[in-house]
């Protein structure tokens, strides 16, 4: 009885201290566990907070630019001219920052984010994709003005706003265009035109057009909005007066769809504004005006190698007709020149166009460009059907460009229209998804020196050049496949090999 | 710790696992590559080639780091890594730089092309450079979520399957964020939950979307490749790497204290 009490109690004591031990294991268990728990926690959050606060203080400090022309950040002249900025400049890309679908992107998120950076809080860089807010457009453009969608930037400061398209800001390998239809990118001109539009949006200098009044004056809304997006302001000016002159402050002059010719004081102001390096839009259509004598309007445009003739261009291809019944109401097409000089699209609306011809004598240095013609299969009609045996079947211009190359800064330009679908109030019910008006707007930029390309500010930012990854020693076609082979096939399949080998010497291990 | 590593870089080349990961990223590498120098113009960016690959991490990192401590335990050798005469930090840390040597070796391929550009007079920049450092850095973050999940879980399966899904779905983070955005926007405005105005929650959702975005490892380091350099990016890839190593040597030192 005494032993077993004995054993009992031996084998109780054990017990109590097998319990005793786990306890105190549990307990060093939990006690781990928490630390564990706790220590992992504290981990995580220092590692979020640090990385926070690292981002929104060092980040743009610890940036580098690493290219050899330094493509990712603004000059010494775009940093000083931001310093010199008196005004807040708002650039809101209109698209996803991480939208990876816009091949261009790459070069304008770092540039963008220095010139905010160094914009000392003048300025703001934001992006808005209208797919996810919808309401940016209409706060930016409540009129529908400026023709905004998605996969831009737009440049405002207060009251002034300027798209830019980034397609625009870069030049292209034209050979590689031309042999292979490639657009490859050969220089930047971002820092140009974000700095020419910073420029531009921040300047309060009002810029004047005037529009020629008194020959059955039409309403001119639609180009008074155009105009409007480039900061301009539009008047009228009357030049019938004795000694009249068109203002100093002039930089473009309007004849839209003159109903009676001009007058001969007319005539000399406006030849006179053109050799002070003026620049004038001509509008001239065959509807309603076929028995108008345009003598002095023409003189004016002979100046600038363009005559204007009394007929009428009549569409023969019918795929080329906007209506299939009507020969007068074509599609115009834009020319290679156009589509290469300015990014807009390959058809138009034309109507009634007047057929013109490049007027040039011997002794002229005007450069004249057909930037929107008629398909090759059109003819000239002229009045009571009458046909000039000089004018074949072929392709006429409906839009052209000139300018003088004998005056090398500001050289006078003149864009003459045929027909009054580019500029009429009646043609445009929206200035929005309107090819015409696009077009207006692109060339009136162009001609009016809004691409700052051509400004005073091109000679002080530099453009930067792209760096060419074609390789410099083409390979031929068998070249290339061996060189495809080799670096396809040696490593992997050398690899591979090695794997099934090891695979089959050791799957008993 | 260098015991472990040389142990573990190489039980990668004992077993075909190594191989086929060297051998699957040379093959993606060179199909990109050779589909560049035989286009009609020859256009050959590495920076792009890196780019490229990124995107295969979601496949190759399960393959290397499935086995690191999930091949233990199948083995039954993992009582021997808790048992060792040497910290576990040294056995996470071995095995982590295991893994990230081979990723170096696997990028054998690239340098490869490298020559080739250089001989056949092609550019290589700093972006090249840049390319290379945040690819570096992204298989060190994504190597220790891959090395976390195998810790984890109890078979290489298992292990491979999770990393791939946390993977995906750090591939797939901006996306993510602006769907998240976009359904609170849509709750938002269908409820009218505090009478809040469009604009107000348009920012509600931007804020979201941003908030998600800031944890996006591949938007943070997209700018090396195009010669912008970050040191913020890598601190972000790194610390959180370390992070989860940590988090790692966690979970292996509670398995070691559970198996006492």
């Amino acid at each position: 009885m005494a032993k077993k009490t004995a054993s009992e109690s031996i084998l109780r004591e054990k017990s109590v201290r097998t319990s005793k031990v786990k306890i105190e294991k549990d307990q060093r268990f939990k006690s781990l566990k928490s630390i564990s728990i706790i220590s992992v926690l504290l981990v995580i959050g220092i590692c979020i907070v640090m990385n926070l606060i690292l981002d929104l203080t060092l980040d743009r400090t610890l940036t580098f630019d690493t290219t050899s022309v330094k493509t990712n950040s603004i000059s010494h002249f775009s940093e000083l001219y931001i310093d010199s900025l008196d005004k807040k400049v708002e650039i809101i890309g209109l698209f996803d920052r991480n939208d990876t679908s816009y091949e261009w992107l790459d070069y304008f998120i770092p540039i963008m984010d220095d010139y905010e950076a160094k914009g000392d809080g003048k300025i703001e860089l934001k992006y808005v994709d209208p797919a996810v807010d919808p309401f940016i457009l209409s706060e930016l453009d409540p009129d529908g003005l400026y023709g905004l969608s998605s996969g831009m930037y737009v440049i405002r400061s207060g009251e002034r706003l300027l798209p830019l398209y980034p397609y625009q800001c870069f030049a292209y390998d034209n050979s590689l265009y031309l042999e292979y239809g490639i657009s490859m990118p050969i220089t930047n001109y971002i820092e140009l035109n974000v700095t020419g539009s910073i420029s531009y949006v921040a300047s309060s200098r009002p810029r004047k057009a005037y529009v020629l009044s008194g020959h059955g004056d039409q309403s001119y809304n639609a180009m008074d909005s155009i105009l409007k997006t480039y900061g301009f302001v539009t008047s009228s000016v009357s030049l019938k007066g004795e000694s009249s002159v068109v203002p100093s402050d002039c930089e473009i002059l309007l004849i839209l769809e003159p109903q009676s010719d001009l007058t001969l004081t007319e005539k000399e102001a406006v030849l006179t504004y053109l050799d002070n390096h003026g620049k004038i839009l001509v509008v001239n259509d065959y509807n309603g005006n076929e028995r108008v004598d345009y003598s002095n309007l023409n003189e004016v445009t002979k100046r600038m190698g363009v005559s204007m003739e009394d007929g009428v261009i009549r569409e023969n291809d019918v795929s080329a007709r906007k209506d299939v019944d009507d020969p007068f109401h074509s599609i115009g097409f834009a020319s290679s020149y156009c589509l290469q000089a300015l990014n807009v699209p390959a058809y138009y609306d034309a109507e009634f166009c007047r057929y013109m011809k490049v007027y040039l004598d011997n002794s002229n240095s005007i450069e004249v460009a057909p930037l929107i013609e008629t398909s090759s299969d059109a003819s000239v009609e002229f009045q009571n059907a009458q046909i000039d045996s000089s004018v074949s079947s072929g392709t006429y211009p409906i839009v052209m460009v000139s300018y003088d190359t004998s005056v090398e800064t500001d050289p006078p330009y003149m864009i003459i229209v045929a027909t009054d679908t580019f500029t009429s109030d009646s043609y445009f019910t929206s200035l929005n998804d309107n090819g015409n008006a696009t077009f207006i707007r692109a060339l009136l930029g162009d001609v009016l020196q809004i691409d700052w390309n051509m400004s005073e500010q091109a000679t002080l930012v530099p453009e930067k050049t792209i760096p060419s990854y074609t390789l410099s020693k083409p390979l031929s076609s068998s070249a290339a496949t061996w060189w495809s082979l080799c670096v396809m096939t040696i490593i992997p399949l050398g690899s591979l090999i090695c794997g099934i080998y090891i695979y089959h010497k050791r799957r008993h291990l | 710790m260098f015991a472990i590593f040389k142990r573990e870089f190489l039980s990668y080349f004992r077993t075909p696992v190594g191989w086929i990961a060297i051998s699957l990223l040379s093959a993606i590498s060179g199909f990109y590559y050779s589909k560049m120098i035989s286009a009609t113009v020859p256009y050959v960016n590495i920076s792009m080639e890196m780019a490229y690959l990124r995107t295969f991490f979601v496949i190759l990192i399960p393959i290397i780091t499935m086995r690191l401590f999930a091949e233990e335990k199948k083995n039954g050798t993992d009582v021997l890594l808790y048992t060792m005469p040497c910290s576990m930090k040294s056995a996470v840390l071995g095995k982590f730089l295991a893994a990230m040597a081979l990723q170096g070796l696997m990028l054998i391929c690239v340098f490869s092309h490298i020559i080739f550009t250089v001989m056949l007079s092609g550019y290589v920049g700093p972006e090249t450079w840049g390319a290379i450092v945040s690819y570096l850095v992204l298989a060190a973050l994504f190597i220790s979520i891959g090395m976390l999940t195998s810790a984890l879980t109890e078979n290489q399966i298992m292990s491979a399957v999770v990393s791939f899904v946390v993977l995906f779905i750090l591939n797939m983070l901006s996306s993510i964020a602006e769907s998240v955005a976009t359904v609170i926007k849509t709750i938002l405005q269908f409820t009218h939950l505090f009478g809040l105005s469009d604009q107000t929650i348009y920012n509600v959702g931007e804020r979201v979307r941003r908030v998600i975005t800031w944890f996006d490892p591949f938007s943070k380091t997209s700018c090396f490749s195009n010669g912008v350099f970050k040191v913020v990016p890598i601190v972000f890839c790194l610390s959180f790497a370390s992070m989860f190593i940590y988090i790692t040597y966690r979970v292996l030192e509670k398995k070691r204290w559970a198996q006492s």
